[in-house]
């Protein structure tokens, strides 16, 4: 279903809900896969995923369409994981080598998480990027989006987001690649 | 035949083991959660909506009444504080700081008042005095002569001010409780805030110093 199409249900009051429902289904695994990236925790995600959707419904009478419908949700999904991750303040700032033991532990415990171990390394190293740096990362890297989109979402320019992208990737791998 | 279009081939030399594991992540999430994910989010917009109606009533006038009941209790836990001050000090010592760094306002534009204790007026004694401090360090530098605080702030670039005070005490002169901030500067003070970070921020000082080290290395490479 196209955005016009889902907007249209949406704004008729006799197909309002449905069309939220519809716009749900539609974006559902989307939202919730950036934000368990930017989180890790699938109840975290869950609980992000949520207000992200609430905070959709809520603006969508002032959604104009200026952009796409995906890019606006990861506007909306990027601020509210953001929130989040300032609010738990468990992980970010803090060195890698204090922070690897345990989140690499956490994951390998997580029935909700099947990667090997070099994975865990992985999803370790991006965890401890500064949280806009690792929005820039994930959209990049995992869901594969295209820098003029990210620099919608994100509101910051192409050139400044190559940049914060490569040097991540640089980082990364000589993460994954340290003995 | 069109060519495979691969999104990943600009990392592909730079970091092999990273192309290696591009599009797997390893989450998971349990069996049949996006099937029930819409009914959530939809019973959470009617909990959401129903938030204001409780169904908890309060005496009529209870809300007109609260705030005045909540000053007369502060005022009265203040009093019984082992290490309460008499009534009016820290107004009163707010304006000896003033009288003996800028010397004394005109006497027209001086008024005598009444001022009761309140608690954050040990806070603005505090901010007061960083005010002053700060405006007299740029003062140096302003074309004309001032004696009175609202003229330095008026002929001081307001910015120096604000870089030398914390952001506790700019959050303090927001909150509009004190005579020191008319509205165009509390106007000033929160666009300050609001500034202090923005997103175009996206390097780190450690991070572009990786970046000027990365460059460095290709320059010496060239050559």
């Amino acid at each position: 279903m196209t955005d016009t199409q889902l907007l249209d249900l949406y704004r008729d009051p006799a197909t309002r809900n449905q069309g939220f429902t519809k716009l749900v289904r539609q974006y559902q695994q989307q939202v919730y896969y950036f934000v368990r990236k930017m989180v890790v925790d699938h109840d975290d995600a869950n609980d992000v995923t949520q207000q992200v959707f609430i905070k959709v419904w809520k603006g969508l009478d002032g959604f104009k369409g200026d952009a796409k419908l995906s890019t606006w949700m990861y506007r909306i999904a990027m601020n509210e994981s953001i929130t989040f991750l300032n609010k738990q303040k468990k992980i970010a700032g803090i060195p890698l080598d204090q922070v690897e033991h345990s989140l690499s532990q956490s994951l390998e415990a997580d029935v909700h998480y099947d990667g090997d171990a070099i994975q865990r390394k992985l999803q370790t190293a991006v965890a401890t990027l500064p949280d806009k740096q690792r929005t820039v990362f994930i959209l990049k890297y995992f869901e594969a989006r295209q820098y003029k989109e990210i620099s919608e979402i994100t509101g910051t320019s192409v050139g400044a987001l190559k940049a914060s992208y490569h040097h991540a990737v640089q980082k990364i791998e000589k993460y994954l690649t340290a003995s | 035949m069109e060519p495979h279009f691969d999104p990943y081939q600009d990392i592909q030399s730079e970091a092999p083991t990273l192309y290696a594991l591009a599009g797997k992540h390893g989450f998971r999430v349990p069996d049949g959660y996006f099937d029930q994910l819409p009914a959530d989010i939809q019973a959470h917009i009617a909990l959401d909506a129903a938030g204001d109606d409780t169904g908890f009533g309060v005496p009529e006038g209870y809300f007109d009444a609260l705030p005045g009941a909540i000053e007369a209790r502060i005022a009265l836990e203040s009093h019984e504080a082992p290490d309460a001050v008499p009534d009016g000090f820290f107004a009163q010592l707010e304006q000896d700081i003033l009288a003996q760094t800028i010397h004394a306002e005109p006497a027209a534009q001086t008024t005598s008042r009444v001022v009761r204790f309140r608690p954050w007026m040990g806070w603005t004694a505090g901010v007061a005095a960083a005010l002053v401090a700060a405006v007299f360090v740029f003062a140096q530098s302003t074309p004309e002569e001032c004696e009175t605080f609202a003229c330095l702030w008026e002929q001081t670039d307001t910015q120096d001010i604000l870089e030398t005070l914390g952001e506790e005490d700019l959050l303090f002169l927001l909150d509009g409780e004190t005579t020191l901030t008319t509205d165009p500067e509390a106007e000033e003070i929160e666009a300050y805030l609001l500034d202090d970070e923005t997103f175009d921020d996206l390097l780190d000082d450690e991070d572009l110093d990786g970046l000027l080290d990365a460059l460095n290395d290709e320059l010496l490479r060239d050559e």
